[in-house]
């Protein structure tokens, strides 16, 4: 039975071999995989680009003090980007998921619609959720916007569950029981006190002072960087002013109307960074 | 004459799009034969989740050759007019023209030719421009292409009169293939013919047509509901859903445990055809199984791990639900009713906790102007809305005060509560009559909401109805008039803007427009019940708002106006009324009544009179005596007295007792808004 580092390092070895550049994690706390610079960054412009890299995420909302069989406030995300998006973009998904023992012939395999937005990045984008008998699997995504500025040409963006996709394929129930390597160690060994603790912090303890003060001050020190023509650090500035965002909602201190408004805050500065990257390139 | 077929085949298509296309194909084709005069016998579309088809039966190879006229100058005309039409269409000999007569005037004709045109070549030029130019909801780009279409495409099979049709497309050339189920076998298939490519579809694990899929799902459902002795009632829309989702639609059925029982069957049905397009099962005697169907494109060799992994899936689901049920029970809902102040309901129109404070006053006010007291065990509305607080609702969506009622029920408040908390965003409720609280939080909550949504300067346009607001005002006319609720909603208006106000939320909506477009809502349902738009306008009346009542009276003046006896009056009730003048301020003078038939009209109009006084207005409805008598009296009238006499005072008495009849009349309808023929 493959193990849960098996299923990475089978992913990460055929998305290398068919031509993505295996990079690492980026170090800053990301409620999905599509913040991560060689994502956003790069899928806007011209330039292709492919790349695979596994990156720890965090929804500090989706925390359940480890009570629940398949939610986590941090869990890991495997992401392949490739632009222009290959014709058998498909196939190659299928194919790569028999490198970790699914089977298309033997397994149900569907794509359900569901057209994928991030309202923060500005994102949007047409594609499927993937089922493997009845499981969400994958996201399959083809960019069409990121930033507000259209994707010309379009990415392809793979997103595994890696936890999810992992007790299908070692036939389990809770991601706690998930077998971590071959030493023995399951998932619950590494993560059940860091789920159970987190989500203390995420619900009761994270500061609300300190969130407010320091989401307006990444905001305020994105947009001097933007104004000096650095996107890259401008938009590291807007990861940490989105975490900031993402914990107050989880301390529930943000109302319907005032999400709205973070939101656009964050997409705006998200949106200038994209276009400096274009004109940098272009 | 020749077949024409047309296959785009890709990634997976959604099946709401699906006829969407379909209809935006068919329609584009029909218009290009009917713009260059191209016969067909047939169309037809068809799609799966993986491909759309256009074909077309018995289309003619070419055009058909058109004579056409073309009308020169005058015969009449010089002749430097003649020569220079004739040098411009190259005819030599004069003779070559025919003489025409058009409005009396001779013409030179030249009669023209258009040679046919090769069907196949209008198709490789026109083909791209159709698929170029579908009206899209949504869709998408890929690669480094820009043609759009709703997913990416694969291959595009086009094929005429046994010939290719080549042209691109978004980076793919048209030909002669397609593909079997590339769940199973991705065969390539050459096309030979309609007939043979059904076939070898079928064979390749691919059913065309829709009806044939859904026909199948059916039957499958059918005899397992027989093997299990259970109940053959399916969720249609899942059906349709369903069978668009997979090119061959094998139908698998597993079971959860028992013990998740213990969540309400609306939830367990809500995961099973919301979340996961699962079918679920009652017995005979309507109780929910633990048995459940899905639908794949797989053979049913691997049965038992395609429906182990299914049922774990659903374990996986049960347990988050009951999650969030222990979770939402820890805060009975009363306390939530605080945690309402964090939601806003529309921005500027204040927060959910105000919106409930205004339901429940308005509820109360319902009651009180039904003249009904609210029993103390009901009077606990706050919390109508304090299911939105909690993580199931935050979970599914759809199941708002479905969870509240049950959460209500839980807390062992009263059932009549708990109904009408569950049922309130219920568009119909037909069957729940009989709880009143229920009609009446429906009705004040949707109130409420449209309301609301007007004062955030939101507008109903378009042919969309993305806040319901459509349906929910559609919703309270139609419950007001099955419930028999007699509310003026005028009133209701004023008292609903007194509370925004109270609440210190600004309103520049004009309640005038909340009054049209209620009456044009009543209007659009009246007609489509089968009632005449005249009928319908005459029972409106102004300062008044009661859609029940409206109803009756469009219900009484449909058989009055259909009566022979209702037919006679409104010919009569014309003739006053085309002679009525804005003298009500006036007196009659009973001294300058003379003529016998004009004293009768003037008993007549004070009997009326009594009758308005006494609020019997629908006299005139019910009693045909009376009716009969006012045709006579005031067909008599004007039959046998002259308006117009010399005697000015003579005559404006009478215009007098004309205009008074005339308004008295008014009082029980607006009947010169009907049309008489």
């Amino acid at each position: 039975m493959l193990t849960f580092q098996e299923i990475i390092s089978n992913l990460e070895s055929y998305w290398e071999e068919k031509g993505c550049t295996k990079i690492q994690s980026f170090d800053m706390e990301m409620g999905a995989a599509t913040f991560h610079p060689a994502t956003v960054l790069k899928a806007v412009g011209k330039k292709p680009w492919s790349t695979v890299f596994v990156q720890p995420c965090r929804r500090p909302s989706d925390g359940r003090y480890g009570q629940n069989p398949n939610r986590l406030q941090h869990y890991y995300q495997l992401q392949v980007l490739i632009k222009p998006n290959p014709l058998n973009s498909q196939e190659l998904y299928l194919e790569s998921l028999s490198t970790i023992g699914i089977d298309k012939k033997l397994n149900d395999i569907k794509f359900i619609e569901d057209d994928w937005e991030s309202p923060t990045l500005g994102a949007t984008g047409l594609g499927w959720e993937v089922q493997c008998n009845g499981m969400e699997i994958s996201q399959f995504t083809y960019f069409q916007q990121i930033g507000g500025l259209e994707c010309k040409p379009v990415s392809l963006e793979i997103t595994y569950g890696l936890e999810r996709i992992t007790t299908f394929v070692q036939n389990i129930e809770s991601v706690y029981d998930i077998k971590f390597d071959k030493s023995g160690l399951t998932y619950r060994d590494i993560f059940f006190e860091n789920e159970k603790q987190m989500s203390f912090y995420n619900f009761q303890y994270a500061p609300k002072d300190y969130l407010y003060e320091s989401f307006r001050y990444f905001e305020k020190n994105s947009k001097i960087l933007i104004n000096e023509k650095l996107p890259i650090p401008a938009y590291e500035q807007c990861i940490k002013a989105s975490h900031a965002f993402n914990l107050l909602d989880s301390r529930g201190l943000v109302s319907v109307s005032e999400r709205q408004a973070y939101i656009l805050r964050i997409r705006s500065l998200v949106q200038e960074c994209c276009k400096l990257v274009i004109n940098e390139n272009e | 004459m020749s077949d024409f077929i047309l296959e785009i085949y890709g990634e997976e298509i959604p099946s709401s799009a699906q006829m969407l296309i379909e209809k935006s194909l068919q329609d584009s084709f029909n218009e290009l034969f009917k713009g260059f005069d191209i016969k067909f016998e047939n169309i037809f579309s068809y799609s799966t989740s993986r491909r759309i088809v256009i074909f077309i039966k018995g289309l003619s190879k070419e055009t058909s050759p058109k004579d056409k006229e073309l009308r020169g100058p005058r015969v009449d005309s010089d002749q430097r007019a003649v020569s220079g039409f004739m040098k411009s269409n190259n005819i030599v000999d004069i003779e070559t023209l025919d003489k025409k007569e058009i409005n009396g005037k001779f013409y030179f004709i030249l009669l023209k030719k258009t040679d046919a045109k090769k069907v196949n070549v209008i198709l490789q030029i026109k083909i791209p421009e159709i698929l170029r130019s579908i009206n899209w909801i949504k869709s998408m780009r890929w690669g480094s292409n820009n043609d759009r279409w709703i997913r990416p495409i694969k291959n595009i099979l086009c094929v005429f009169d046994k010939k290719v049709i080549k042209f691109d497309f978004a980076g793919v050339t048209s030909n002669f293939y397609t593909f079997g189920n590339y769940n199973i076998d991705d065969k390539k298939i050459k096309f030979t013919n309609f007939q043979n490519y059904k076939k070898e579809l079928q064979k390749n694990k691919v059913k065309l047509d829709r009806i044939d899929r859904k026909k199948f799902i059916i039957e499958q459902l059918k005899s397992f509901c027989l093997k299990n002795n259970l109940k053959n009632k399916f969720n249609q829309q899942l059906v349709d859903r369903v069978s668009d989702s997979v090119e061959w639609p094998n139908a698998f059925f597993g079971s959860f445990s028992k013990d998740y029982f213990e969540l309400p069957d609306f939830l367990i049905e809500n995961i099973l055809s919301d979340k996961q397009d699962y079918f679920s099962f009652r017995d005979k005697k309507n109780k929910l199984t633990n048995k459940f169907c899905f639908v794949s494109n797989l053979e049913k060799k691997k049965e038992n791990q395609l429906v182990k992994g299914n049922q774990n899936v659903l374990r996986a689901r049960f347990s988050d639900a009951k999650f969030f049920i222990q979770e939402d029970k820890k805060k009975k809902l009363h306390e939530r009713i605080d945690d309402l102040k964090n939601i806003v309901f529309y921005e500027k129109v204040g927060t959910l906790f105000d919106r409930s404070q205004r339901i429940n006053s308005l509820i109360n006010h319902i009651y009180q102007e039904l003249g009904i007291k609210l029993d103390k065990k009901l009077n606990n509305l706050l919390i109508s809305n304090a299911d939105l607080t909690t993580e199931l609702v935050k979970e599914f969506p759809s199941l708002q005060g479905k969870v509240g009622g049950f959460l209500a029920t839980q807390e062992g408040l009263h059932v009549d509560l708990c109904a009408a908390i569950s049922n309130q965003y219920n568009y119909e409720l037909k069957s729940l009559n009989n709880n009143l609280l229920n009609i009446v939080l429906s009705i004040s909550q949707k109130f409420d909401g449209i309301v609301g949504y007007f004062i955030a300067k939101k507008k109903v346009s378009g042919s969309g109805d993305p806040y319901g607001i459509r349906r929910s005002t559609l919703s309270i006319i139609k419950i007001c008039i099955e419930s028999k609720i007699e509310i003026n909603f005028l009133n209701l208006f004023n008292y609903l803007k007194k509370l925004y106000k109270s609440q210190k939320i600004r309103i520049d909506l004009e309640f005038r427009f909340l009054d049209d477009y209620f009456k044009k809502r009543i209007m659009i349902l009246l007609i489509e019940l089968g009632f005449r738009q005249d009928v319908i306008k005459s029972s409106i009346i102004d300062d008044e708002l009661n859609p029940y009542l409206i109803y009756e009276r469009v219900l009484k003046l449909s058989t009055f106006v259909n009566s022979s006896e209702g037919k006679d009056f409104l010919k009569a009730y014309k003739r006053i009324d085309a002679l009525a003048e804005n003298l009500n301020n006036e007196e009659i003078k009973n001294d300058m009544l003379i003529e016998k038939e004009e004293l009768n009209l003037n008993k007549l109009l004070l009997e009326i009179n009594k009758k308005i006084k006494n609020k019997d207005k629908d006299f005139i409805f019910n009693d045909t005596n009376i009716l009969n008598q006012i045709t006579f009296v005031v067909n008599d009238f004007f039959d046998n007295v002259t308006v117009n006499v010399k005697n000015s005072e003579i005559k404006k008495n009478r215009k007098i007792l004309i205009s008074k009849f005339n308004s008295s009349i008014r009082n029980l309808g607006n009947f010169s808004l009907i049309e008489t023929k």
